[in-house]
């Protein structure tokens, strides 16, 4: 097969594209992707779990870091379906900030810091996380879903920190870093000063006020 | 060339093979907020132009300040939208970010290299009018998060612009037109200082 028929495989393999489903298949499975969904899907999460990725990349390179994190995630996780805790979020914020600042100033501190660091952050995450009205199977499969989606995120930053060798690809993810530090701060301070105009989605998707 | 032809073809062809392309953004909170933030610097031209300047004065001092002053400013500035979220009045918020444009685009146009620690002082002394005026103005039917996101990522990629024209300086004709740029810059906030614009 010539390079001519290659591509002409191609098209016709990027014509043949139709309707993408994300119902799964197998019955009962919803709920996993429910929760693989929600850290996507909370933007406090997102920038906590990028910046983590990047702070966990970009530092020494120890995999005890990434694994606390992951661990902490999943006892957070079960901790929620007993424990409810207010203002998750905000948490959640401030932990991502500290660690986007020190990201950007290229700050790895030391080993038992970052260990606590992430390790506050995985539990807090986890805690947010727990979706409410679930019991049973559903419940365990939405929070397998969940600490999959994170374990992804969190792995795919660090791969991006491995792939980004050059200095001003590492300066690059610095600047982002502290783009992220920048939103995260001024939403701390929102819902610090001014709880009453933030709306936030609470565990089961509804929009309360805080 | 009959090789980059038929390349071009074929990728033309797969662009336009896909079915279905949903091209309307959502105007709930998630891409409304967002968007509304990132245009929120784009609309006014004083913060656009002291953005642009920031990025070219970077480049024109050259490493580490060309990385640094884009990281000092979006975290400083986050500092002036606390100072605006929590009600703290700052004097003259309008006339601080026309002067920023007025002396960052000055520095510019005068080729200035003080030193590294003066440059990222000047800056964050002006993020903080920068950001007091984007705090303040936070709506409150918008994702706070996604619009924070928006406008400290739109401030970012203008300094990134600034930057990309500030690369120019390597050429002499290129410094003679940054420059030229930077002297540009003063005007147009020399303008919004005294009413003009």
């Amino acid at each position: 097969m010539n390079a001519w028929h290659r591509r002409l495989v191609g098209f016709a393999l990027a014509s043949s594209a139709c309707g993408a489903y994300a119902h799964s298949p197998v019955a009962g499975m919803n709920h996993f992707y429910s929760g693989m969904v929600h850290p996507v899907l909370v933007p406090a999460h997102v920038i906590a779990l990028a910046v983590s990725g990047l702070w966990i990349g970009l530092g020494p390179g120890d995999d005890k870091t990434h694994i606390t994190l992951l661990g902490a995630a999943a006892v957070g996780l079960i901790l929620g379906i007993f424990v409810t805790l207010p203002a998750m979020e905000q948490f959640v914020l401030t932990l991502a900030t500290v660690m986007a600042i020190a990201v950007a100033l290229h700050w790895a501190g030391p080993s038992a810091v970052r260990l606590g660091v992430v390790a506050c952050l995985g539990v807090l995450l986890g805690l947010d996380s727990t979706p409410d009205g679930l019991s049973g199977s559903q419940l365990w499969l939405s929070l397998a879903g969940t600490w999959l989606a994170i374990a992804l995120i969190v792995a795919a930053m660090i791969l991006l920190c491995q792939v980004a060798a050059r200095p001003w690809q590492r300066i690059a993810l610095r600047v982002i870093a502290s783009w992220l530090a920048a939103s995260a701060l001024v939403v701390v301070a929102l819902v610090s000063f001014k709880p009453a105009q933030t709306a936030a989605p609470n565990r089961s998707g509804a929009v309360m006020q805080r | 060339m009959k090789k980059c032809l038929r390349s071009m073809i074929v990728l033309t062809m797969v662009l336009l093979a896909p079915l279905v392309a949903i091209a309307h953004a959502d105007a709930g909170d998630t891409t409304g907020g967002f968007l509304a933030g990132f245009f929120h610097p784009l609309l006014g031209w004083d913060h656009v132009v002291a953005m642009v300047a920031v990025g070219l004065w970077g480049a024109f001092l050259g490493a580490p300040a060309i990385w640094l002053l884009p990281v000092v400013f979006p975290l400083v500035m986050s500092i002036g939208g606390v100072l605006g979220v929590a009600g703290v009045p700052i004097p003259a918020v309008e006339t601080g970010i026309a002067l920023s444009a007025i002396v960052l685009g000055g520095m510019v146009a005068a080729a200035a290299r003080p030193p590294l620690w003066v440059a990222a002082v000047l800056v964050g002394l002006f993020a903080i009018f920068h950001g007091h005026a984007h705090g303040t103005e936070l709506p409150a039917s918008a994702n706070p998060l996604l619009f924070s996101l928006g406008f400290v990522m739109a401030t970012g990629l203008l300094h990134v612009c600034g930057i990309a024209f500030g690369l120019l300086t390597r050429w002499p004709a290129g410094r003679v037109a940054v420059r030229t740029v930077g002297g540009s810059i003063t005007l147009v906030g020399l303008a919004f200082l005294v009413g003009l614009l």
